[in-house]
């Protein structure tokens, strides 16, 4: 099922389907006297929020991340009592607020995940207690990001444990899932197979009963596009929901693999995670780092399993194959339209700066329709899949062998890699 | 350091008081001595009546080790576990010594019992149930037992009861390693997959593949793999395949517990509930 990775603005882009089964709202969204006070009956697909306490962003440089480390900051598990609770009595605005206590947050700012145990059961006790004033549907537990190749997993399961004990004393009785941050510079290089790191955590998962399951993000620190593109991660990831799905009978939660999410749930995932925005779609630390970039508009064509460049690639690929390669949907049908007729682009898909309504409703329509593979059976889940992704490497040598090349706009790499995990995981588990 | 043949039992005796009286050996060892004892009062003066069973323990070395033994299992009261009588140091002939007085449990130790032939399927089920339920326990705690196999399970009432003995190497999931890095501890022919790769943090998935590899032993009459620990660790055999005459049932309940891969096995809770059913219905 494809949940919606809700932003500042809660609203879904363009004319993105109202069905979207639900969202989750991220710490560094806005500050926490925002969100709690956001009125969250206007966004249907916001009435099954998940929210993501975001541990794993604990070493931002407050320096370079001021915006994100400023909202995470208002949140007790990062800097209890840093500053007062935003209240528009007292200060009118957000923007008030922030500009009266934003050297208090900076300042309070750790920059490192605290490795006490009394202010470790606190701050997993407020993140716990978060969720459930916000009406959450599951609770995330806070969880620091995975960056050493180690068997300890101690620091992870020490802040689980915490997160355990707080559902337990607030007498939790919703689903409770471990937040499982990792960077893939942990997960490259190693056959996943056999990655110590990767048995470490399954082990550590499966044995808690309590858990629910786990809510499972890569981190891309490796990566420069929207998408992973490396067999060992992508098969780690897979590795990791078949334990904890097949094996423990515990439930997945990915998110920020962009439409890979789709692959993870045949692997058994029951929810994936994504948005148009890149940083709706991967999880770097560096993509907190204040920008004033503005986003352009991309078009992603679900039958390549990737997004083709709008300033040239389109019109080509559109010249030689037709609209195969393309899929309607109500913001990306205009956009056939226009190739068809030759009046490319139409203007909700010209490419500038900040014009990404379309494509971004395109992207979400896109993104839930690949969801409602999750409502198959598992065997059906798999051959899907397997299908989308070989048709997607069949397209890719299609665009390359017009001469397309990948860029920063068009993706043309990734796909075999993508089959190839799909494969070997198939092999692995037996399916 | 004394040995079993050096330790002045009547010394230590003397030592430990009029309190305590200690009677017959029960087992000995490289780092102690355990015997049958009883307690007629409390440090406090009480009046009891306590059965117990008394180790001293030789080696200085072991005490960081007995000391996490004892608190692990100081707050715990549990019917399938022994638990701690008394704690203490005595001086012997000018040696401090460590005592630990446990609950003595009145029954047989399943290697024993195991050598007199196979167990049936419902003394096995009932096995499986109550350490089960004893892994369980300290798992909640988040300790790990590390060294379950038939000598530290012993059989009561009829041998439909079981309690899991000698915490003396588990640990605790947050505590730092007694061990070297990649070293392990336990007991070969029943250490787990991760044990063998020397997983510094274990789970009861471990204590579980333990526990499955002693129950089919007791199904048996021998040990699943003649002791072989790699066999066990890279194709464990059916159960079905060692005993054909084992109910199905009891056989694929095993046969899970000896799953490769850690997550595939089942938590201990869930065995527990499995195995009472099996022992209620065979």
């Amino acid at each position: 099922m494809f949940y919606y990775n809700a932003k500042y603005t809660f609203a879904l882009p363009g004319q993105a389907p109202g069905a979207i089964a639900g969202g989750i709202i991220p710490a560094s969204a806005m500050p926490h006297g925002q969100l709690v006070r956001r009125d969250f009956r206007k966004y249907p697909y916001l009435q099954h929020r998940l929210f993501d306490p975001q541990l794993y962003l604990s070493s931002l440089d407050p320096d370079v991340s001021t915006k994100s480390v400023i909202n995470l900051a208002s949140w007790p598990w990062f800097c209890p009592g840093a500053a007062p609770e935003y209240d528009s009595d007292t200060h009118s605005s957000v923007k008030n607020w922030k500009d009266l206590h934003a050297d208090a947050l900076l300042q309070s700012w750790r920059n490192c995940v605290p490795n006490d145990p009394e202010t470790i059961g606190d701050a997993a006790k407020a993140a716990v207690k978060a969720q459930m004033q916000l009406g959450c549907e599951m609770i995330i537990l806070p969880g620091p990001l995975t960056t050493l190749a180690t068997r300890q997993y101690a620091a992870e399961t020490e802040w689980i444990d915490a997160g355990l004990e707080a559902c337990k004393e607030l007498k939790v009785g919703l689903p409770v899932f471990a937040t499982v941050a990792i960077s893939d510079n942990v997960l490259r290089g190693v056959d996943p197979t056999q990655n110590p790191l990767l048995q470490t955590i399954t082990n550590q998962l499966s044995a808690r009963g309590e858990l629910a399951g786990a809510y499972i993000l890569p981190e891309l620190a490796s990566e420069s596009g929207y998408i992973c593109t490396n067999r060992d991660t992508l098969l780690c990831l897979l590795l990791l929901i078949d334990d904890l799905v097949r094996g423990a009978g515990k439930t997945a939660l990915v998110n920020y693999v962009g439409t890979f999410g789709a692959v993870a749930s045949a692997a058994g995932a029951s929810v994936w995670s994504s948005g148009y925005y890149r940083g709706q779609r991967r999880l770097k630390l560096a993509d907190f780092e204040d920008q004033e970039g503005r986003a352009m508009p991309r078009y992603h064509s679900v039958k390549l399993a990737g997004d083709i460049g709008l300033q040239n690639d389109i019109e080509t690929a559109y010249r030689q194959f037709g609209d195969r390669i393309l899929i309607d949907t109500k913001d990306g049908h205009s956009l056939i339209q226009a190739l068809a007729s030759g009046t490319y682009p139409p203007p909700e898909w010209e490419y500038s700066q900040s014009n990404i309504a379309a494509a971004g409703g395109h992207y979400t329509e896109v993104a839930y329709r690949l969801g409602q593979i999750a409502t198959q059976s598992s065997d059906r889940r798999i051959e899907t899949v397997q299908r989308w992704l070989e048709g997607a490497v069949l397209w890719s040598g299609n665009l390359q062998r017009i001469g397309m090349t990948s860029s920063g706009q068009t993706e043309l790499t990734h796909q075999a890699v993508w089959l190839n995990a799909f494969k070997a995981w198939r092999a692995h588990a037996g399916l | 350091m004394f040995t079993q043949t050096t330790f002045p039992l009547s010394d230590a005796n003397a030592a430990l008081g009029a309190r305590f009286r200690v009677g017959a050996l029960i087992r000995g060892g490289g780092q102690g001595v355990v015997y049958r004892g009883s307690r007629t009062s409390s440090p406090d003066g009480r009046l009891t009546s306590d059965d117990c069973a008394v180790k001293y323990y030789f080696d200085p070395a072991q005490d960081e080790r007995v000391d996490r033994e004892i608190r692990a299992l100081e707050g715990f009261r549990h019917p399938n576990l022994a638990n701690i009588v008394e704690h203490g140091r005595i001086s012997v002939k000018g040696e401090s010594v460590r005592f630990v007085a446990w609950e003595y449990i009145d029954g047989e130790p399943l290697d024993l019992k195991i050598r007199k032939g196979p167990l049936p399927g419902k003394t096995v089920a009932c096995i499986a149930r109550d350490v089960a339920r004893a892994i369980d326990h300290i798992w909640s705690k988040r300790i790990v037992h590390r060294d379950v196999g038939p000598k530290n399970m012993m059989l009561r009432k009829g041998d439909l009861e079981a309690v899991l003995i000698d915490l003396g190497i588990a640990r605790h999931l947050f505590e730092s390693p007694l061990t070297a890095p990649g070293l392990t501890w336990g007991t070969y022919g029943y250490l787990s997959p991760e044990q063998c790769r020397a997983e510094p943090n274990l789970t009861c998935h471990s204590d579980v593949f333990s526990l499955g590899v002693s129950l089919q032993e007791a199904l048996a009459g021998r040990h699943p793999t003649r002791g072989d620990q790699q066999v066990l660790i890279t194709s464990p055999p059916k159960t079905s395949d060692l005993v054909p005459s084992s109910p199905a049932a009891l056989a694929e309940a095993v046969d899970l517990m000896l799953s490769l891969r850690a997550p595939f096995r089942p938590l201990p809770a869930a065995l527990v509930i499995r195995f009472a059913d099996l022992a209620a219905s065979l």
